[in-house]
């Protein structure tokens, strides 16, 4: 009896090598981040499945600072999360209440909340979508310092790169938690990142990036589950 | 031997290929990042606000139908071509028609008689359209301003008063989507303007009512009401 045996030989090593060079790569490719999160809590939030909230990037002279990616990062990150709440679209919120949050129109206080509140058909409005509190987003990811220098050429017989280039990221946001419902400030999370991304060069440039953005994002998305989760406590 | 040379051979040609593919790419690279023709077409939301009790006209003259903005080339921009009219009479009769009961579309201003079923008529106009990219600014933002005025006509025509107000809008610099960017940055520019009118107009319920007597009272000094 003939037995047919498949033998399967993987063509750039095993798996488990293959992934452990790719996260040492990506390890080697990530330059360092210290960031730092503060939390403050007001009160307790009081959360249902049919509770919504919605994250909205504070708005200035018709444009926001927080950058779309962020904003994008944040909801993911949340979204991923096993959260007690709904996440309700920014800008359908923004076009459902147009236009009482726009840049010069949205609260800046909790306590212009009552007055927005009592404007024909708004408080009507928040309690049909089902939106119970507002998380502002504001802060932005800078260049901060950098230098060095870097020298490309290019030729018939090839092109190559030489020098070194570095430059400090400061990731700063702060968020706010209103409680519509109560006009109400519930609580506010911000977070602090730095760090220094390099640029060595010697004919291919390898790029060592401080994913500071990231770590920002990171850390506020799990300070806010603290607050839209059943593990939350005053 | 042979074989040496005909390696060399098509080396060289494929080189050849090479260079004249990569300066096509940087020509058409080139010429499409000169010049950059935007039709702004966006979606308005429909305003969250008591209606109005009064029938009012609204006259799209073609200056605003037809608005393009313009701007040469210079050290820090390219060449712009931004059509706004079209999206400014869909986005008036998107503030408009919830605002008051009735919303009548005409054709000209003037009537020979006053018999028109309105209370006033609208003429919305931009008067500027302003754009700052990030090289003029020295930030990663496109900024848009626009400048309109809202001119308000009995109902056969007569000028009775106007306002002017203006909209802003900032929209992050992206790499190779500017285009975008400014699209983003005009619609905020109408959105807030347009904020700023809905609430303006159904601040004072009664606003018509005191047009018609400031009509009376001196329609040829005219007041502006700036935001």
């Amino acid at each position: 009896m003939r037995t047919i045996r498949k033998i399967t030989i993987p063509e750039t090593g095993r798996p488990g090598i293959r992934n452990s060079l790719l996260l040492m790569l990506v390890l080697l490719l990530s330059a360092c981040t210290t960031s730092r999160i503060d939390v403050a809590r007001h009160v307790s939030t009081d959360l249902s499945r049919d509770t919504g909230i919605v994250l909205l990037a504070r708005k200035k002279d018709g444009g926001q600072k927080t950058e779309e990616d962020f904003m994008e990062c944040l909801n993911n990150a949340l979204a991923k999360m096993q959260l007690l709440v709904q996440i309700y679209p920014e800008q359908d919120f923004l076009d459902k209440l147009f236009p009482w949050f726009e840049s010069r129109t949205a609260p800046a206080t909790p306590g212009e909340l009552p007055a927005l509140l009592s404007r024909p058909g708004v408080r009507e409005k928040i309690t049909e979508i089902g939106v119970r509190y507002i998380v502002w987003v504001d802060g932005s990811s800078e260049r901060v310092d950098g230098g060095g220098g870097m020298s490309c050429a290019v030729g018939p017989g090839g092109g190559g790169c030489f020098g070194f280039v570095w430059w400090d990221t400061a990731s700063v946001y702060e968020t706010n938690i209103w409680d519509l419902q109560n006009a109400r400030s519930v609580g506010a999370v911000s977070a602090d990142a730095s760090g220094m991304s390099y640029l060595p060069a010697l004919l291919v440039p390898v790029p060592l990036i401080a994913r500071t953005q990231n770590a920002a994002c990171k850390g506020v998305a799990e300070q806010l589950r603290g607050f839209f989760s059943e593990d939350r406590s005053l | 031997m042979r074989i040496t040379r005909t390696a060399r051979g098509e080396a060289a040609s494929f080189r050849g290929i090479s260079a004249r593919f990569l300066a096509l790419c940087a020509l058409t690279v080139a010429v499409c990042a000169c010049s950059t023709h935007l039709h702004v077409d966006s979606a308005f939301p429909r305003p969250l606000v008591a209606n109005l009790p009064i029938n009012v006209g609204v006259y799209y003259d073609e200056s605003l139908r037809q608005y393009t903005f313009e701007k040469e080339a210079d050290a820090n921009s390219q060449t712009w071509n931004i059509e706004i009219g079209p999206a400014h009479v869909q986005l008036f009769d998107q503030l408009f028609q919830p605002i008051f009961e009735n919303l009548i579309h005409i054709d000209s201003l003037r009537s020979a008689s006053a018999a028109r079923p309105v209370s006033v008529v609208i003429k919305p106009s931009i008067d500027k359209y302003t754009l700052h990219t990030p090289g003029d600014t020295a930030t990663k933002f496109y900024a848009v301003e626009i400048r309109y005025t809202l001119a308000f006509y009995s109902a056969s025509g007569d000028f009775i008063k106007h306002w002017s107000y203006s909209g802003q809008g900032r929209s992050r610099s992206e790499l190779f989507s500017a285009d975008e960017s400014v699209q983003k940055a005009t619609v905020a520019a109408m959105r807030d303007a347009a904020a700023w009118l809905v609430i303006e107009l159904t601040k004072h319920p009664g606003f018509h009512t005191r047009l018609q007597a400031q009509q009376s009272d001196n329609a040829n000094d005219p007041e502006d009401h700036d935001s």
